[in-house]
């Protein structure tokens, strides 16, 4: 594989490299020179990129992995002080409407689910990716992931409507 | 697609069991302004997942240290162009060298021997067969002399015996004229 070739073929996964990596490290740095670590991997094996069935694959594994080191890495969980900064800004500037607050709670459900369905959810709704391509990223059996998704949708529903109780409650 | 469908659809979403197709739709529903009161708490869910997917390495800074470096990637693909000729030139240097190397361990090799034996081995080896046939060829002159001392003594012993066979001619004869008779004897007589 030559330049052009990984200019054509890798160069465009790096929005999708660096959701999954956002997702997984919860700190929007980090995620960005995460996205340049796994293009130096990819490089390196440039030459045997054309052996593997999907590069998409392949790279979101490689993201996976290196994240998984950067977790571990971590003495103490890192604040997203990003992202904090970011929502307050957001909080400044936006009158509070009804709607960006409720996407907001979906992003906390998010948050609350075990990682492994975080990722699942992310990779499925948000990525749109077939369950054998989760699979291949996540290492697990497509049937597990259905079971998965299935229980993380349920309950980032459930969250929702409790947190809408309470605040009708609240009312 | 009528409102039926649409809540179907939004069961078997929870239930996992919708095809990708499926869930886009449902995407394109819930971002458009037309869904029904009762519908809209299952709203939020599609919106973020559409906010989120179009979140992209959206910092410039990034951008361009990234394209920065897939520019280093360039140049090492530059460099590597010519690396085919330059790979050859390599090996075939290394090759010569060692070929090199080989042919000098050889040939010193070669030239030490040969001086050994020159100096060590033939030298000495040589002396020593000298002396040792020098010594060997002593010991049969020697050996040859003191025979011929013995053979010497035998000629004065073969002197002694002709003056010896001198007395017994003499006998003979005496016997002869004294008594012929026993001339006469064939046994006696020489």
């Amino acid at each position: 594989m030559n330049l052009q070739d990984f200019n054509t073929k890798v160069y465009p996964l790096k929005d999708k490299i660096f959701r999954f990596a956002k997702r997984m490290l919860d700190q929007t740095e980090e995620a960005e020179d995460l996205v340049q670590e796994v293009f130096i991997r990819m490089w390196k094996i440039r030459e045997k990129l054309d052996e593997y069935r999907s590069l998409e694959a392949l790279a979101m594994v490689t993201t996976k992995n290196l994240c998984l080191d950067k977790l571990k890495a971590r003495k103490f969980p890192v604040e997203s002080f990003n992202d904090q900064r970011q929502f307050i800004e957001r909080i400044a500037e936006e009158p509070r409407s009804d709607h960006s607050d409720l996407i907001t709670g979906v992003k906390e459900a998010m948050n609350s689910l075990p990682e492994q369905s975080r990722l699942i959810v992310h990779l499925r709704d948000i990525e749109g990716y077939e369950f054998g391509e989760i699979s291949e990223i996540l290492g697990m059996q497509e049937n597990a992931i259905r079971v998965a998704l299935s229980r993380a949708r349920q309950r980032i529903r459930e969250i929702l409507v409790n947190s809408r109780n309470h605040e009708y409650q609240r009312n | 697609m009528n409102i039926k469908e649409i809540e179907q659809l939004i069961e078997r979403y929870y239930e996992g069991e919708t095809t990708l197709a499926e869930e886009t739709l449902l995407k394109e529903f819930f971002s458009g302004d037309d869904v029904p009161e009762y519908l809209r708490q299952h709203q939020p869910i599609f919106r973020y997942f559409a906010d989120e997917v179009s979140r992209t390495l959206n910092n410039e800074e990034q951008e361009k240290v990234l394209l920065r470096r897939i520019g280093q990637f360039e140049k090492e693909v530059s460099g590597s162009g010519m690396q085919p000729v330059q790979k050859r030139m390599y090996y075939l240097s290394g090759i010569a060298a060692g070929l090199l190397i080989l042919f000098g361990l050889v040939f010193t090799f070669k030239n030490e021997l040969s001086k050994r034996n020159h100096a060590g081995l033939v030298n000495p080896s040589t002396e020593v067969a000298y002396t040792q046939t020098k010594q060997a060829l002593l010991l049969v002159s020697v050996g040859l002399n003191t025979g011929f001392d013995a053979v010497q003594r035998l000629n004065t012993l073969n002197n002694a015996m002709g003056q010896i066979q001198k007395i017994n001619k003499f006998y003979n004869y005496q016997n002869q004229f004294i008594n012929p008779e026993r001339m006469q004897d064939p046994s006696t007589n020489k």
